[in-house]
């Protein structure tokens, strides 16, 4: 290491990510990978944490809500929680990097700890945008990942669930070749641990020519946890890609969406859903540029806050000067159901071409009366009519997934979440 | 069966008198109409009887079956029995109308210690009922009102009332945007839920509804009172001559 | 559309370079030496024959500004500010404050002529116009304030604020900062500390003013700033209409302008506050203009209260202005309606907040903003409702229109909750004159120019239908040719 950084700035920097320097050293990586590190953190040290004086974490200071725990305790061993739903491709993301040897026709896998040996992890040890602390983070310690790529023109009707888990920093990759076809399920469960779990992922997409990719994630943290997570994607001419965010909460949740749509033609569609409760602070950023003619995306994000929950939607979509035709619509919809609760959203649009269809709308409200009385009115119970209510404004997220099955677990999610919160605060 | 003892309601925010000293009887198996101009009050009625917040009851008193109602909410009334059949039916996205009709079934079947219904009883009960009504199956799978016609949504409406089997049916302005074949397929629906058990309060401006489904009483609301009360052939009279002639007799 | 043949004709008679108020006028000044320090700051106080606790309080204001950096986070893009090398006061040769018009300079009466600001009271009572009183700030000073004495008469006190720190310090004191704090922001400490003119009203209870009040602004000397400071108070249950417009001459490097506006209505009052804003943009390639650093903000103090602001924004190289409301009172209400129109290379970074405080209280923003040329036009707005704040309502609504490819157009929208029984409803568009529309115009013979400008009047109409009705004349006619040179 050729940067120079003094011990105390060291430390300073990594306490709150709950890592000494000496088990920095220890991870994975060969020279460069080292040396990617290193600048990394020397980034890290110069600027610390953010704080929401910076535009893109306004509504999460990183530098006083990140307290990792200082042991963390190793994910490793935790049996097999089940997929989604049956019959899916389960990847489990652990250090050693084991159940990879799928054999599946048509996807190949890497463990990534092996790329950070070889140095080839290096050049995407960097930020992906600016302020990038989760790039930032993630880069200095993740020690786990894979990289998958999907053969052109193949198409798998079983999705591929990848399972991160507890205190762990990972590195997730996949690449669908042109004509591919396939569903990824990026899930991360929190752990129960006394001082609360903290883990990171960032994943990477490309989706090739005329490929079609439905991506999920599902961040199920535990109430003490912190879970900072970035999908960085790229679409390529004429793909396709459907995206669903659902966050059941934790202490802290930061999910970072960064696209790029490079391609002419290329559609995204983005649903978020973050459901917030207890004391919990829950960010959905997302970032999209059009760079291309033609391009389309459709962004919706529904937010439920009940109790002291806190939360954020920042939207950014950019339409460069070339992307001409571009149709590009966002919607956020806040339901803040509780008063000590609070929800602030910040749809941007910022566009350079002239000939776009460009619009977005940003509601925060309680629940329509006029739609309760509705439903009472028909012999409802009104703590029932609420919940019906929710249910429907959020199922309508999910059925751009098209898999049946994947939408009923889902909505078994959001619905036994919705029970939980009502049973607390008491309707 | 309802019994509206000199009642007085205002608006819960600004608290503009709208129901001012209303009697109104109607018995089991009857058919009651009222008829009045714009703002006489019709539609706050429909949302007193079914216990919409917003209003407050100053005065007076509804019976039910004996009991008054004032004290229950809009849900424990529609488990009572008292059906609005709405004149505007809410829009709600997400809420597969299916998906809503088990809800609702389910709810008052439990709230009178009745047995849910399997899904396959239920299938079958909605698909008879529908058919009868002229309602695809597949309309039933769309989100609860989310763009039906006017048609479809009055039709809906008194889909759910033959659903839930309600002894008090109160219809809020069920001919307002129905064409006249639309008009003849609800009356029937109507007409065929008729028993000598069941009573239905008919609200609407004009009395051509009242072809179709005949009324045993006519009452004309006016200020939040009913100025007259007859039999069917006031509706006729009402046609003919408007409301300015009730009015100036009242008066 | 009468005002639309109008709007084509006008554009007919001006040259090239579109800013018609860029006429330099030659009047023998006194300055204040260039840069900034204590010493500057007593400079101006002195010659406004201040008070010693004005002075204090400027004093103050500047060693804070010293601690202070220059905000940074807003989406305009301009060379540092030398901050000493301007004159932070300039004042016509021998005024310091305002005369009857019979001791006015003719030269100054002849800018304000050219203009098109009667200061003329006569002229104004014969002629068919509505009658506007009028404060007219030339440079650092007010030059003259008509209508006084009448509307003495109802108990307003309309004076330049110089006069006012003077004859009604008790008032001052009360309310001066009072909205905008000292402490405010980079350019609001600047110019509480070396703030030259400006307007002063104030509107006892219950009293509608019986006229509309007006201010208009005038750069004229080299390399000045002009730091105005305006505040109007409205007592309970007042109301008055108030008016600011603004210009400068075509110069080559760019001038400083950092206002600050307070607005106070107490219990029922209501005020209405709209601007016409057109001081130098620069040339066609973006060299000089005015860099406008503006901080307007209105209190909605007492319950039910009040205030709107209207700005039509046509001017300036760089402009950095957020008229916002503070709801504190129950009830209280706040409009901000915005017509932004960016040409060249010009770049607006505006909008509003609405702090929604009190229980019940309203804001409505409606934004328009028109992006031609190389210019970069932002929305940029804040609504908030306070965990106290029960039943706030906000709602907005947000469009962008784009004329040609080298120009953006951006909104960024702050949307904050902490009251589960806020409503907040925010809509924004962007789009392009559709082809379908120009087409449909071309073919029943309306030119190009002459369809853009018809559209955009269409596109922003709701806006306009706020301002008072001279003004909303106007300000369509400067909207048309702050476009011209766009098609084509």
């Amino acid at each position: 290491m050729n940067v120079q950084l003094s011990h105390s700035a060291i430390h300073e920097s990594l306490s709150p990510l709950g890592i000494t320097a000496d088990e920095l050293r220890r991870l994975p990586g060969n020279r460069d990978v080292q040396l990617a590190r290193a600048r990394l953190l020397q980034d890290l040290c110069s600027r610390g944490l953010p704080t929401r004086r910076l535009e893109s974490w306004h509504y999460t200071d990183l530098r006083t809500r990140l307290k990792a725990p200082s042991r963390p305790q190793a994910a490793e061993g935790a049996g097999d929680s089940g997929s989604l739903i049956p019959g899916s491709i389960v990847l489990q993301v652990n250090e050693a990097g084991c159940g990879m040897d799928a054999g599946i026709a048509g996807l190949s896998i890497r463990n990534y700890r092996h790329l950070l040996e070889d140095g080839s992890a290096a050049g995407e040890l960097v930020e992906c945008v600016a302020d990038d602390a989760i790039g930032r983070i993630n880069g200095i310690l993740a020690d786990r990942g894979m990289q998958i790529e999907i053969a052109g023109d193949h198409r798998f009707e079983r999705p591929i669930e990848l399972q991160v888990r507890g205190s762990s920093h990972s590195r997730l990759g996949v690449v669908a070749r042109a004509g591919a076809r396939v569903t990824v399920i990026e899930r991360h469960a929190g752990q129960a641990q006394a001082d609360g779990g903290f883990s990171t992922v960032v994943s990477r997409l490309r989706v090739g020519e005329g490929a079609d990719v439905t991506w999920i994630i599902v961040g199920e943290q535990q109430a003490s946890d912190s879970h900072l997570g970035q999908l960085r994607f790229i679409l390529e001419r004429d793909a396709k890609l459907r995206i669903l965010v659902l966050n059941t909460g934790g202490k802290l949740v930061r999910q970072e969406v960064h696209g790029r749509q490079s391609g002419e033609g290329a559609q995204l569609i983005l649903n978020g859903i973050n459901l917030l409760r207890d004391a919990g602070h829950t960010d959905l950023t997302m970032t999209l540029e059009h760079e291309a003619v033609g391009t389309t995306s459709a962004i919706t994000v529904r937010n439920v806050v009940f109790d002291r929950a806190s939360g954020a939607f920042q939207g950014g979509i950019k339409v460069g000067q070339g992307a001409q035709r571009t149709d590009a619509r966002m919607a956020c919809n806040t339901l803040l159901l509780s008063d000590d609760g609070e929800f602030s959203a910040k749809p941007e649009l910022e566009i350079f071409a002239d000939d776009v269809q460009c619009g977005h709308g940003a509601t925060i409200a309680d629940i329509d009366d006029a739609q309760i009385y509705y439903l009472m009115a028909r012999g409802i119970p009104k703590a029932r009519a609420r919940s019906l209510l929710i249910e429907g404004i959020l199922a309508e997220l999910l059925l751009p997934i098209g898999n049946e099955q994947i939408v009923v677990a889902l909505e078994q999610i959001v619905s036994a979440w919705l029970e939980a919160a009502a049973e607390v605060s008491g309707g | 069966m309802l019994e509206i003892k000199n009642l007085r309601a205002r608006i819960a925010n600004d608290g503009t008198e709208i129901i001012r000293g209303l009697n109104l009887t109607v018995k089991a198996g009857e058919v009651a109409a009222i008829m009045g101009p714009n703002g006489s009050g019709k539609s706050t009625l429909s949302y007193i009887l079914s216990g919409r917040e917003g209003y407050e009851v100053t005065e007076g008193d509804v019976v039910y079956n004996g009991a008054s109602i004032l004290h229950l909410d809009a849900a424990e009334r529609a488990v009572e029995g008292i059906f609005l059949a709405f004149q505007y039916p809410v829009e709600i996205p997400g809420v597969a109308t299916l998906q809503f009709l088990k809800v609702a079934l389910d709810e008052q079947r439990k709230a009178r210690g009745e047995e849910e219904m399997t899904t396959p009883a239920f299938i079958h009960f909605v698909k008879e009922s529908a058919a009868r009504l002229g309602i695809d199956m597949q309309m039933l799978r769309r989100p609860l009102n989310v763009g039906f016609s006017g048609g479809e949504k009055k039709r809906a409406e008194i889909l759910q009332m033959a659903l839930l089997e309600p002894k008090l049916c109160v219809l809020d302005e069920t001919d307002s945007g129905l064409d006249i074949d639309a008009l003849k397929i609800v009356a029937d629906g109507v007409n065929s839920l008729r028993s000598p058990d069941r009573a239905v309060v008919v609200i609407t401006h004009y009395q051509r509804l009242l072809d179709y489904i005949v009324p045993d009483t006519v009452h004309v609301l006016y200020k939040g009172r009913i100025i007259k009360s007859g039999d069917k052939s006031l509706a006729h009279q009402l046609e003919a001559n408007g409301y300015a002639d009730v009015i100036a007799d009242a008066a | 559309m009468p005002a639309v043949q109008e709007t084509v004709d006008r554009v007919r008679m001006i040259d090239v370079d579109q800013y018609r108020y860029g006429f330099e006028t030659t009047i023998p000044v006194d300055k204040a030496p260039k840069g900034l320090s204590e010493d500057t700051v007593r400079f101006i106080s002195e010659r406004k024959r201040e008070p010693s606790w004005m002075l204090e309080w400027r004093l103050d204001a500047y060693r804070r500004w010293l601690t202070m950096e220059e905000p940074g986070w807003a989406r305009v893009d301009y060379p540092e500010v030398d901050f000493n090398a301007i004159h932070y006061y300039a004042a016509p040769k021998g005024i310091s404050g305002p005369k009857s018009l019979a001791e006015v300079d003719p030269e100054i009466l002849n800018v304000y002529k050219k203009l098109g600001i009667p200061l003329h009271e006569q002229e104004m009572l014969a002629g068919v116009k509505t009658r506007i009183a009028v404060d007219a700030v030339f440079d650092s000073v007010s030059v003259v304030t008509t209508f006084k004495q009448e509307l003495q008469k109802a108990g307003v006190i309309f004076m330049s604020i110089s006069e006012a720190i003077r004859e009604h310090s008790e008032l001052i004191r009360e309310y001066l900062g009072s909205v905008v704090p000292t402490s405010d922001n980079f350019y609001a400490t600047l110019n509480s500390a070396v703030f030259s003119d400006g307007s002063f009203v104030y509107v006892p209870p219950g009293v509608h003013c019986p006229m509309e009040l007006s201010t208009y602004f005038r750069i004229n000397e080299r390399n000045t700033g002009q730091f105005e400071r305006t505040l109007i108070i409205a007592d309970k249950g007042a109301s008055v209409s108030y008016l600011e417009g603004c210009t400068a001459p075509r110069r080559e490097e760019n001038q400083l302008h950092a206002a600050v506006v307070e607005l106070v209505a107490l219990d029922d009052a209501e005020i209405k506050y709209s601007t016409v804003q057109n001081w130098y943009p620069g040339d066609s390639e973006g060299k000089g203009g005015i860099y406008n650093f503006v901080t307007k903000r209105g209190d909605c103090r007492g319950a039910r209260s009040k205030i709107s602001w209207t700005q039509v924004e046509t001017g300036s190289a760089v402009t950095w202005k957020y008229p916002s409301c503070i709801l504190r009172g129950d009830e209280s209400r706040g409009e901000f309606y915005s017509i932004a129109v960016s040409n060249g290379h010009q770049q607006i970074d505006s909008g509003t907040k609405m702090i929604h405080l009190g229980k019940n209280t309203s804001s409505r923003i409606v934004s328009k903003g028109i992006a031609a040329g190389f210019s970069d036009n932002t929305y940029r707005g804040k609504v908030s409702a306070h965990r106290r704040a029960t039943n706030a309502r906000n709602f907005t609504q947000c469009d962008s229109l784009l004329i040609g490819d080298r120009c953006g157009a951006h909104t960024v929208p702050y949307i904050e909750a902490k009251n589960s029984s806020a409503k907040f409803e925010h809509e924004a568009t962007t789009s392009k004159i559709s082809e379908d529309q120009l087409f449909y115009c071309l073919q029943r013979g309306i030119p190009e120019e002459a369809a853009v400008a018809l559209i955009v009047n269409g596109f922003v109409k709701d806006v306009l239908q706020q301002l008072p009705m001279e003004f909303a004349v106007e300000a369509q006619k400067l909207i048309s040719i702050s476009l011209e040179g766009s098609v084509g």
